[in-house]
C-alpha cells in the first residue's frame, strides 16, 4: 500500500472518530435539551394551565425577587411554578441523574448488566431504615429530623450493600444469582417495612404506602440542599474514580495485575452508592429501574464508552423522572406515583433484556 | 449376592442410606410432636393435655366445653394442618425448583407466583371482580389468586415453543413478571379506600389464620398428589442437577423434564399461595438447611425438605401466635428468621458446592 493512500485512510479514520464522537456529544445534548423541555412543561401542565412560555417569566421574576398581593391570579402562578411545581422537577432531575449513575456504576463494578440499586435491594434497605425512622419515630442514630431519617436509611441501605460485597467476594456468582439474591433481600425488608406499617393506623398506612411506592408529591425545596450536596459530591467521586471501572471492567484478576485493589476499591464504591441511594430514597420513596432503563437505553443507542455513557445515563435517567411525572400527574387523572410507572416501564425492560441475550447469564461461571 | 471384596462398601453405603433415613424420621417425629403442640398455643389459653383431650373427645363423640371446642377444634386444628401441607409444599417446591434450575436460589415463590397471586386477590378485594365469574368474596380471592399466580409458568411455557430457555433465564422471566404485577398490584391498592387497602395489605403478608376445615382439603389433596408424584421424579430429577449434558447422556430429556416438573410445582405453589397469601423463604431456606445434613440426592431431599418444611413453617406459625403484642403474621416471621438463615446459607455456598 503506498503512502498516500495511507494518509487518506487515516484522514478517513479521523473523520470517522470525529463524526463518532460527534453523535454522541449530540445525543448528550439532546438529552439534556430534552430534560429542559419536559421540565418547563410539567411546570406549564397541571390543573392549573399555564402557557409555555409564560413559565420562564414566572420564574426570572421569581428570582429577580418580584412579589405579587397574595391571592392575585399571578401570585398563584408563582406561587405554583415556584413552590410546588419546580421543586418536584428539582428533585426528579437529581433523582433521576442519581439513580442512574447508580445503576451504570453497579452494573460495571459487579460486571452485571441487571444490576441496579433496586434490583438488588439497596433501595428497599433505605426505604425500610427511613420508614423506621418516619412511622416509629426510632433512629439508629442519634442525628434529629431529615438528616435522622436519611442515615437511617444510609444504615438500612448498608446492609445489603455488605451483602452484596461478600456475595461478590465469596462466590464467583452469575448474575443471575446476584439478582436472586437482591430480590430475597428486598423481600426481607419489605416484609420489616410492611410489618412497621401494619402496626400503623389504617389513615397512616395510605400514607406511608403512597411514599413507599416512590413518588414526587411530598417535594419541598427545604429537602433539596442536603441530597443535591450528596448526589453532587457522589457523582464528582464516581466520574473522578470512573477509569478505575474501566479498568475493572477487564476482569478481577487482570485489575489486581494493573495495581488495583480491587476489593477496596468494591467496597468503597459501593459504600458510595448506597450513601447516594439514601439520599435520594429517603425524601421520593423507592424509584426503581431507573438505573436498568436509562443506562441500557443509552447503551443501545451511543454505546458504551464510559467517557460517554455516564453523562448520557444521567442525562436520560433525569428525562425520564421528569417525563414519567409528568405522566404521573396529568395523564392519569388523580395522580399515581412515579414509581408506579417506571416498574411498568422497568418489568418488561428487563424481560427484553433477559431475551435479547444469545448466550444466557446463566450456567454459574467457573 | 455381594462378592466379599464390596461388602464393606455395600455396608457403608448401607449405613448411609440408614442415616438419611433415620434424620428423615427424626423431622417427621418432631414435626408431628410441634404440630400437636402449636394446636395447645395461641392466646386463648388451654393447656396441651387438655386441648389433647378436647380433640380425642371430640372425635369419640363425648361432649365438650364449647368453647374449648371451637378454639380447639375450628381454629386451631385447620390452622395446624394447613402449616403442614403449605410447609411441606412450599418447601418441596424450593428443593425441586433447586436441583432442576440447578440454582441454590432458585424458588418458585420468587418465580412471580407469590405476585400473581396477591395481585388476584387485590383485583378481587379492591374491584371486586372474580375472574371466575359467579363467585363472591373468599371464594373469588382464592380463584383469582391461583389464576393470576399460573401466569408465570404459562408465559414461559409459551416462551419455550419459540426459542429455547435455559433454566436461569425461566428464573429471570418469572422474576420480570413478578415486577410487573408488583406494578399492577400497586396501582390497584392506590385506587382503595384504607379499609381495602388494610385487607390487601394485610393478605399480600401471608398468613395461616384464614385456615378452615374446607379449604385445607384442595390444599391437601393437591399438595399431597403433586409432591408423590414429584417424589417419584426424583431419580430424573438427580440427572437434571448433573447438567443439561449429562442429562442427554442419560437419556433424559433436560427441557422437557424441565418443564413439566416446573408446571407441577407451579400447581402446588400456587394453590397453597392462593389459600395462605405468599409465605416467603420456606422454598429457598428449608431445602438449603436439609442439604447441609443429608445431601443433595432427591430421593432423601424431597422428603426431607417437606417434613422440615411443616416443622419450620409450624414453629414459625406457633411464634406468631404467641407474640400477639404486635400483629405478626407468619409471613413476617418467615422473613424476620429466614432471611438471616438465607444470608448464612448465601455466605457459605461456595464455589464447589454447586456446579
Amino acid at each position: 500500500m503506498s503512502a498516500p493512500d495511507t494518509e487518506s485512510g487515516a484522514m478517513q479514520i479521523k473523520t470517522d472518530y470525529r463524526r463518532y464522537i460527534f453523535r454522541k456529544i449530540a445525543f448528550i445534548t439532546a438529552c439534556v435539551v430534552v430534560v429542559v423541555i419536559l421540565s418547563v412543561l410539567s411546570c406549564a401542565a397541571g390543573d392549573r394551565e399555564i402557557p409555555f412560555w409564560h413559565v420562564f417569566e414566572i420564574i426570572w421574576n421569581n428570582i429577580n425577587g418580584i412579589t405579587y398581593e397574595i391571592g392575585t391570579n399571578a401570585w398563584w402562578d408563582d406561587y405554583i411554578v415556584c413552590s410546588i411545581r419546580l421543586p418536584r422537577i428539582v428533585i426528579g432531575i437529581i433523582a433521576g441523574a442519581s439513580l442512574a449513575l447508580g445503576g451504570i456504576t453497579m452494573q460495571s463494578l459487579l460486571k452485571n448488566p441487571l444490576a441496579d440499586p433496586y434490583i438488588t435491594g439497596i433501595s428497599s434497605g433505605a426505604c425500610f431504615g427511613a420508614v423506621a425512622a418516619i412511622v416509629m419515630g426510632m433512629t439508629f442514630s442519634a442525628i434529629a429530623s431529615d438528616a435522622g431519617i436519611m442515615a437511617n436509611a444510609f444504615i438500612g441501605s448498608l446492609v445489603p450493600a455488605l451483602m452484596i460485597i461478600l456475595i461478590s467476594r465469596r462466590v464467583r456468582s452469575s448474575p443471575a444469582t446476584m439478582v436472586l439474591a437482591g430480590t430475597a433481600i428486598s423481600y426481607f425488608f419489605n416484609a420489616l417495612t410492611t410489618l412497621i406499617m401494619v402496626s400503623a393506623d389504617e389513615n397512616k398506612l395510605a400514607t406511608a404506602y403512597r411514599w413507599q411506592i416512590g413518588t414526587l408529591e411530598n417535594a419541598v425545596w427545604d429537602q433539596i440542599p442536603l441530597m443535591l450536596v450528596i448526589t453532587v459530591a457522589g457523582m464528582v467521586l464516581l466520574l473522578l474514580v470512573s477509569s478505575r471501572l474501566n479498568v475493572l471492567s477487564l476482569g478481577d484478576d487482570n485489575a489486581t495485575s494493573l495495581g488495583l485493589n480491587v476489593t477496596r476499591f468494591r467496597t468503597f464504591s459501593l459504600i458510595l452508592l448506597s450513601v447516594m441511594t439514601a439520599a435520594i430514597i429517603s425524601y421520593t420513596g423507592i424509584i426503581g429501574f431507573v438505573g436498568l432503563i436509562a443506562p441500557h437505553m443509552v447503551r443501545m443507542i451511543i454505546g458504551s464508552d464510559n467517557r460517554y455513557l455516564i453523562p448520557a445515563s444521567m442525562a436520560f435517567g433525569a428525562a425520564l423522572i421528569v417525563g414519567t411525572d409528568i405522566i404521573a400527574r396529568i395523564i392519569v387523572s388523580g395522580g399515581i406515583p412515579v414509581g408506579v410507572i417506571l416498574s411498568f416501564l422497568g418489568g418488561p425492560m428487563l424481560l427484553y433484556l433477559i431475551l435479547r441475550q444469545k448466550k444466557s447469564y446463566g450456567e454459574v461461571q467457573s | 449376592m455381594i462378592s466379599p471384596k464390596y461388602a464393606s462398601l455395600h455396608r457403608a453405603y448401607e449405613t448411609m442410606i440408614s442415616k438419611k433415613v433415620l434424620f428423615i424420621v427424626f423431622c417427621v417425629t418432631i414435626a408431628i410432636l410441634m404440630m400437636v403442640l402449636s394446636v395447645s398455643i395461641g392466646s386463648y389459653k388451654i393447656s396441651f393435655i387438655d386441648s389433647f383431650k378436647v380433640i380425642i373427645d371430640h372425635m369419640l363423640g363425648n361432649p365438650v366445653d364449647r368453647q374449648d371446642l371451637h378454639v380447639i377444634w375450628n381454629l386451631r386444628m385447620p390452622r395446624a394442618i394447613m402449616a403442614v401441607f403449605a410447609g411441606a409444599g412450599l418447601a418441596t417446591g424450593g428443593a425441586v425448583m433447586q436441583s432442576m434450575m440447578r440454582n441454590p436460589l432458585a424458588d418458585p415463590y420468587i418465580m412471580g407466583i407469590s405476585s400473581g397471586a396477591s395481585l388476584g386477590a387485590t383485583i378481587s378485594i379492591i374491584l371486586g371482580i372474580s375472574l371466575i365469574p359467579g363467585f363472591t368474596g373468599d371464594l373469588s380471592i382464592i380463584l383469582n389468586a391461583f389464576l393470576l399466580s399460573m401466569i408465570p409458568v404459562a408465559v414461559i411455557v409459551l416462551f419455550t415453543k419459540h426459542r429455547s430457555l435455559s433454566p436461569i433465564m425461566m428464573i429471570l422471566i418469572g422474576l420480570s413478571i413478578m415486577f410487573i404485577f408488583g406494578a399492577t398490584t400497586t396501582l390497584l391498592k392506590l385506587l382503595a379506600n384504607p379499609g381495602q387497602l388494610a385487607e390487601a395489605y394485610m393478605w399480600g403478608i401471608g398468613t395461616l389464620g384464614r385456615a378452615t376445615w374446607e379449604n385445607i382439603i384442595p390444599v391437601a389433596v393437591l399438595t399431597s398428589i403433586c409432591m408423590v408424584l414429584l417424589f417419584r421424579f426424583s431419580n430424573s430429577l438427580n440427572i437434571l442437577a448433573m447438567g443439561d449434558r449429562n442429562a442427554v447422556s442419560s437419556g433424559v430429556d433436560p427441557k422437557r423434564k424441565r418443564m413439566y416438573y416446573l408446571i407441577i410445582v407451579s400447581l402446588m405453589t400456587a394453590t397453597i399461595v392462593s389459600f395462605t397469601g405468599p409465605i416467603g423463604f420456606v422454598g429457598l431456606v428449608c431445602p438449603n438447611i436439609v442439604r447441609q445434613f443429608i445431601g443433595s440426592d432427591n430421593r432423601f431431599l424431597i422428603p426431607c425438605s417437606a417434613a422440615f418444611g411443616s416443622l419450620f413453617l409450624i414453629c414459625a406459625d406457633s411464634v406468631s401466635k404467641t407474640v400477639s403484642v404486635v400483629n405478626m403474621p407468619v409471613g413476617v416471621v418467615m422473613a424476620l428468621v429466614g432471611g438471616p438463615l438465607f444470608v448464612s446459607i448465601l455466605l457459605r455456598m461456595n464455589k464447589n458446592s454447586w456446579a
